[in-house]
């Protein structure tokens, strides 16, 4: 073996060392593209999540105003979300029990804006130490039928989420 | 072989290489910088919509604060067709309705710091639309989000008042 034995090493060992770049860099860059994919996937699905919570809480019997129909405003009764304050404060109760299979880790405020203001706290999973929040508001009309007054108001759903 | 044809075939091999090698680096990034790309959030989607609807209809029901007796919408009509009605002594029914909007427009939006533009269409005070705010230079050049309309009818009068509102990218 000779000059051109030599020539040809240094070729074979050339091939080698670009398939082995390509392939660590083929590694690295599967790995960050199936991780970020994850994390979308997840992050995607703890939205959804509060989504689907937003899009409950204004249609709940307990909360609506009784005239509400399908295609009108979200409307909801101010009495009835008073009583349901009430009742969810205590997370020992069965109403929170109750609610905490609808509503999971989430905090709903509904707050009165126009004319008046006001916030009531109808569920909150008090779950503090987690990192992550996502809110949602929703515009709705406000109704006292004792004054006989409608009000313009959010409902303001929040989850927690770990991440 | 003639030495000098093999000499040829090797500076082909590494030519096609070269390319081979330069299509994938191209493919890596071009791959890299789609998955930057972050999609839109369905969570920013949904309020978004919710906001700019919901919003446009569900404030056309309030009672005003001046005169709790009426609503946006009658306060709307009112100032569409002759302006008659005066609340809170002297001012009239286009400034409170002005007002309020701005007020809870204020509450929802611009404490979020959301970019938006709400206009008036068909609703004249003073030679002009009465309702035009905008917000974080949102304008209607400015890259367009979700939208709301609301349509007030005013019957018997003849024609409709329509209210806008659009959101911002920013």
């Amino acid at each position: 073996m000779g000059h051109n034995g030599q020539i040809q090493l240094g070729e074979s060992t050339a091939v080698v060392i670009i398939i082995v770049i390509m392939l660590v860099l083929g590694i690295v860059f599967w790995n960050k593209v199936s991780n970020s994919g994850i994390m979308s996937i997840q992050s995607q699905s703890q939205e959804l999540s509060v989504i689907e919570t937003a899009n409950t809480v204004p249609e709940m019997p307990e909360l609506k105003c009784y005239e509400s129909k399908v295609d009108q405003v979200k409307c909801l009764d101010w009495y009835k979300i008073l009583a349901m304050s009430n009742a969810t404060n205590d997370t020992n109760s069965k109403a929170f029990e109750y609610y905490n299979y609808y509503f999971k880790n989430s905090k709903i405020t509904v707050m009165k804006i126009y004319p008046e203001e006001g916030n009531v706290t109808i569920y909150d999973a008090k779950l503090n130490n987690n990192k992550r929040t996502l809110r949602i508001p929703i515009p709705v009309n406000i109704r006292d039928y004792v004054t006989d007054r409608t009000y313009y108001g959010l409902i303001l759903v929040e989850g927690y989420y770990n991440g | 072989m003639h030495p000098k044809d093999k000499r040829r075939g090797q500076i082909e091999m590494f030519g096609l290489a070269f390319i081979i090698v330069l299509i994938s680096i191209g493919f890596f990034i071009f791959v890299s910088f789609k998955s930057q790309q972050k999609p839109v959030s369905p969570q920013k989607e949904f309020t978004n919509n919710k906001l700019a609807n919901d919003f446009v209809l569900s404030m056309l029901d309030v009672n005003i604060a001046e005169c709790p007796e009426f609503s946006v919408k009658d306060l709307i009509i009112d100032c569409a067709r002759d302006s008659r009605l005066n609340c809170g002594g002297s001012i009239n029914s286009c400034e409170i309705v002005n007002r309020s909007i701005y007020i809870m427009l204020n509450k929802t939006f611009m404490v979020r710091n959301m970019a938006f533009r709400m206009y008036s269409e068909h609703l004249y005070a003073s030679g002009r639309e009465l309702v035009n705010i905008t917000y974080l230079n949102c304008t209607a050049y400015s890259v367009q989000g979700q939208s709301g309309m609301a349509i007030i009818s005013l019957y018997p009068a003849p024609g409709n008042v329509y209210l806008n509102m659009n959101l911002c990218y920013q």
